[in-house]
């Protein structure tokens, strides 16, 4: 029994190592991490992408959470993994663009990655709650400077995208000194921050779309801008072009998939193949559209462009405005 | 459409087989992910969302309410077993439910597990049809001032959990605080006690630590010494509950489901508070005080009665404002939303059939938890009969592999690893370990709102006094401080006199 | 209940490490923000208060010790350690390093499986046999049911991989 058993084993390994070495990428699953927990935004773009891969990638796709310090852990795992395209990243504007831009003591730069492509791009919008009595971002701006130091925003932590998404707005009209004029009160998620705004513990919010929505739509919270070229479904606001501020469409959440730099071509290709197909998927449309994102597939050069601009634009802007956090 | 409209339209809608069937097959997902240390419920309801965005909508929701109410119940599987809870809130349950186990009683421990688990979540399910109004202002008016008062007064409950000697539970306990604080500052970002690891970014890791804390040192107590536990009667999970036990406990279920219900609705606090609170309340009210800790069946009811009494509760914040209570009504929101259906207000509006359909769901859910959850606990029970000798190793590797998976991270298996020793040196001491992990689980939380809160008000105290919800914490924090203080003399007077009386026994032979 | 010397000895040792954390992990491994708006909002203070309580709770485990009668000696835990138990508490620990450490070169499913034998060996299990089958089948089930059914990726190590 007991050798049977031993034989049986060992059989089953030396067939696990008889498998073809030089075959065709990929020959065995492809790990993909997150770098957030389970239930977050990225968390759920993620698996919708993977089971959209389901039916086109060879080998299985296993999507797993590494979360941990505004996305950092998850990153610095995968940016240490062997660059053979087995290990994948999903990389989120958070934890590649802001958090880079405004921690100078990040564990991992971004040029570490390879990119592979950019696939969704999140507009973001800024909300008060409808009993607020602000309707306009005029409004809300006056009220920053008729009450100094008392106005509050909520964020997801840290060095996210609406800790950085509202800064930038009060910037670009023109509130200076900011870290005196208004009070950053960060919460442990999107939705957390979400709910301080409706309990009126944070006057504003300004993040992605997707979490928002939901509030928007049945009316208990007023977007006041977006930062998208046109107009959103369900968001009755005005694009920051129609407000005068085109500087601001810099402003977007976005998702895609980064390794460790050195991914050779063949698995960039393949990537870009799969990506595109993925995005006929009717149901993954119909989901990342239900919540305002714009599924747009990049190629792996535009993905670097865009993401590098975007760095750009913030890290001028936490210099500037001295947003370091240090 | 009218009330009694919608209603029928929703009864026509879950009067399909396939709702049913959907609906049983999402708990039974859910117990057996439960029941595998390191598959939280979250995941599995995770791992199942996919699956949904091809159903129908009211099939698809009611698969994962499935999944989440009988991941709820699973948890409880491993803490009474192996003592190796899967998520924090069936870490109140192990506190007798492996005793229990120990003593032979695990079939007992198991089947009050379910009853009161099956009782709270209907408790929990028809509170949100007919509170659920109500409970969401409740919700609202729940600021970070509010939830700082409403931590500290849960942090007297490690009071009812130290054991015999209450400044050694609050030595536990600023153990539990204190590596709570490791990680990324919540409020500047900037490193505490990182020691420059990435790992030590993120913080300690929830179940890493527990696991750690409660399976560990069991198994490094029985290497130590093997022949202590081989002779052990444990076997055979067959102990049946007795009804007089249960009527005796049914008031504890009551209790705590009340407590989940209230805790439930408040967004961000989640199930293992309402666990514990729930058990510490059972202590204080019974007479079989002395024996909670011990294997005592009302705890085993209690804790699982305030954990289940969460999972419909935090469903009003959902339904009725469209706030995720925790993270996995977040997961069931993105459901809602695939299927163009907007969580909140609207949702009554725009949607009536599904709202009650859901309700009736709900409803069925507690029955059909029950019934799955006895044909679960039929097999899962055989665990008890493994001997000690194949049992510790198999944890062991079962521990292993759950951490890892919790989160694909070796690092989380030092930390389990770490823990365990510092579990058994506790132990050891005599350190009680339950008020660590209040603690460790609080921790957080007390610490962000009281930042929160002061961030709010530019640094006036005044804001932990702001209205009616903090002052009533407040004035049920100082009640249960004087209730500590009173029993804590008593229980050194009568201390006292038991070791002089010992004494005199002791000095009487060589007299 | 520890004997009075033991608990002397327990309520010193939390002291030492309350003024450890006060006076030595906090000044050393808390980073301050240059703006800190309200001294309550450093990120030091909450490690302070909570230092500060332990403090306060070891001296008084200290002063409880010294002044209470002590337990008779039949009712005193004994801290002390067997040979054999030492051993195999020693065996374990080299078990559990050497074990994490191969977690990834070796991969977890083996690690898994010697780390069971060992343990059954260890304890002069009467069920070798079956703790031998147990330590194959356990890790392969586990291992099959993370990776196909829950969707983890078990570390495979660098040696043999499973499919």
């Amino acid at each position: 029994m007991k050798k049977t058993l031993i034989a049986l084993t060992l059989g089953t390994a030396t067939a696990a190592l008889a498998a073809p070495a030089l075959a065709e990428y990929p020959t065995r699953p492809i790990q993909m991490l997150i770098p957030y927990g389970p239930g977050g935004a990225t968390d759920l773009s993620a698996r919708a992408l993977a089971t959209a891969l389901t039916p086109i990638v060879p080998q299985p796709v296993v999507v797993s959470n590494r979360a941990g310090a505004g996305g950092t852990t998850g990153s610095v795992a995968v940016r240490d993994a062997d660059a053979d395209g087995y290990t994948l990243l999903f990389a989120r504007v958070g934890s590649h663009t802001v958090n880079p831009a405004m921690n100078p003591n990040l564990p991992f730069n971004i040029d570490e990655f390879s990119y592979l492509g950019i696939y969704e791009i999140n507009p973001v919008a800024c909300v008060v709650n409808s009993n607020s009595g602000i309707t306009s971002i005029d409004d809300l701006i006056a009220k920053v400077n008729d009450n100094p130091g008392t106005v509050l925003f909520s964020s997801a932590g840290v060095g996210t995208l609406p800790h950085f998404g509202a800064l930038m707005v009060l910037d670009a009209y023109g509130i200076t000194d900011l870290a005196e004029n208004v009070i950053h009160i960060p919460t442990e998620g999107d939705g957390q921050a979400l709910t301080a705004v409706l309990q009126g513990t944070s006057d504003f919010y300004c993040g992605s779309t997707s979490p928002a929505a939901p509030f928007v739509q049945s009316g208990q919270m007023v977007p006041l801008l977006v930062t998208s070229a046109e107009r959103i479904d369900g968001f009755d606001a005005p694009t920051v072009d129609e407000l005068g501020k085109p500087e601001l469409q810099a402003l977007v959440g976005w998702t895609g998939i980064a390794g460790p730099a050195g991914l050779s071509d063949e698995v960039t290709e393949r990537w870009g193949e799969w990506l595109s197909a993925a995005a006929q998927d009717e149901s993954f449309m119909n989901f990342m559209t239900s919540g305002g994102s714009v599924v747009q597939v990049m190629s792996p050069e535009e993905s670097v462009t865009f993401i590098n601009d975007a760095y750009e634009v913030f890290r001028r802007l936490v210099i500037e405005l001295d947003l370091e956090i240090d | 459409m009218t009330f009694m409209e919608a209603l029928a339209a929703g009864f026509t809608l879950v009067a399909q087989w396939e709702s049913i069937a959907f609906l049983a097959l999402g708990v039974t997902i859910g117990v057996i992910a439960g029941a595998i240390p390191g598959m939280s419920a979250t995941m599995a309801v995770a791992l199942t969302l996919p699956f949904t965005f091809a159903l129908q909508p009211i099939f698809g929701i009611l698969l994962l309410l499935g999944v989440y109410k009988g991941g709820i119940f699973g948890g409880s599987i491993p803490a009474i077993l192996i003592k190796t809870p899967g998520t924090p809130a069936s870490s109140a349950t192990a506190l007798d439910g492996y005793p229990m186990a120990e003593q032979g009683r695990a079939g007992e421990a198991l089947s009050m597990s379910l009853y009161a688990s099956c009782i709270a979540d209907f408790i929990s399910n028809i509170a949100l049809i007919l509170f659920a109004a109500w409970l969401a202002s409740f919700a609202l008016n729940f600021g970070p001032p509010e939830m700082f008062t409403l931590i500290v007064f849960s942090l007297t409950i490690i009071a009812g959990v130290s054991g015999d000697s209450l400044v050694k539970g609050i030595i536990a306990a600023t153990l539990g605080l204190l590596l709570a604080t490791i990680g990324l500052d919540f409020i500047g970002g900037t490193e505490r006690f990182t020691f420059g690891s990435v790992d030590m970014r993120g913080g300690l890791n929830f179940v890493a630590v527990l696991i750690g804390l409660f399976a560990l040192p069991e198994i490094i107590a029985y290497i130590r010494n093997p022949e202590a536990k081989k002779h052990r009667v444990r076997g055979m999970g067959y102990s049946r509950l007795k009804w007089p036990d249960f009527r005796r406990s049914l008031k504890s279920i009551f209790r705590g489901s009340a407590i989940g219900v209230f805790l439930g609705a408040i967004p961000g606090i989640g199930a293992a508070p309402s666990a514990f609170l729930s058990y510490s309340e059972a202590r204080r009210a019974s007479p079989q005080r002395e024996n909670f800790g011990k294997g005592e069946v009302e705890g085993v009811a209690a804790a699982e009665a305030g954990n289940n009494g969460v999972a419909g509760a935090t469903l009003i914040p959902l339904l009725s404002l469209g706030i995720p209570g925790d993270v996995i009504t977040a997961i069931i929101i993105g459901a809602f939303m695939v299927h163009n259906l907007t969580p909140g207000p609207l949702l009554f509006v725009n949607n009536a059939d599904i709202v009650y359909a859901l309700f009736i769901g709900l409803i069925a859910s507690s029955f059909l938890l029950l019934i799955v959850g006895a044909v679960a606990i039929r097999a899962f029970r055989y665990i008890a009969d493994i001997p000690s000798d194949l049992l510790f190793p198999g944890v062991l590797v079962l521990c292993i592999f759950g951490v890892y998976a919790i989160n694909n991270s070796i690092f989380d298996v030092a930390v389990m690893l770490v823990m365990g020793v510092v579990g058994y040196i506790m132990l050891l001491l005599r350190f009680p370990a339950a008020p660590f992990l209040i603690a460790f689980i609080l921790g957080p939380m007390l610490e962000n709102s009281f930042r929160q809160a002061l961030l709010m008000s530019r640094g006036n105290l005044e804001i932990f006094v702001r209205g009616p919800i903090t002052i009533l914490f407040w004035c049920l924090t100082i009640l249960s401080v004087v209730m500590i203080i009173r029993a804590t003399m008593r229980a050194a007077r009568l201390k006292r006199e038991a070791a002089r009386s010992a004494s005199r026994v002791a000095a009487e032979p060589k007299a | 209940m520890l004997s009075r010397r033991d608990e002397i000895l327990v309520g010193l040792g939390v002291t030492l490490l309350a003024a450890l954390t006060l006076w030595w992990l906090i000044p050393a491994y808390v980073v301050i923000p240059r703006r800190v708006p309200i001294k309550a909002l450093s990120p030091a203070f909450w490690p302070m208060v909570i230092g500060w309580v332990m403090l306060i709770c070891g001296l008084a485990v200290v002063i409880r010790a010294a002044m209470a009668p002590p337990p008779p000696d039949a009712i005193a835990d004994d801290l002390r350690v067997s040979r054999p138990e030492a051993m195999r508490m020693g065996a374990l620990a080299v078990l559990l390093i050497a074990g994490f450490y191969s977690l990834r070169t070796v991969g977890m499913v083996w690690t898994s499986m010697v780390l069971f034998v060992a343990l059954v060996f260890l304890t002069g299990s009467k069920h070798r046999v079956l703790g031998v089958v147990a330590a194959i089948l356990l890790p392969l089930a586990l291992y099959f049911f993370f990776t196909k059914v829950a969707g983890v990726a078990i570390p495979q190590g660098r040696i043999v991989r499973l499919p």
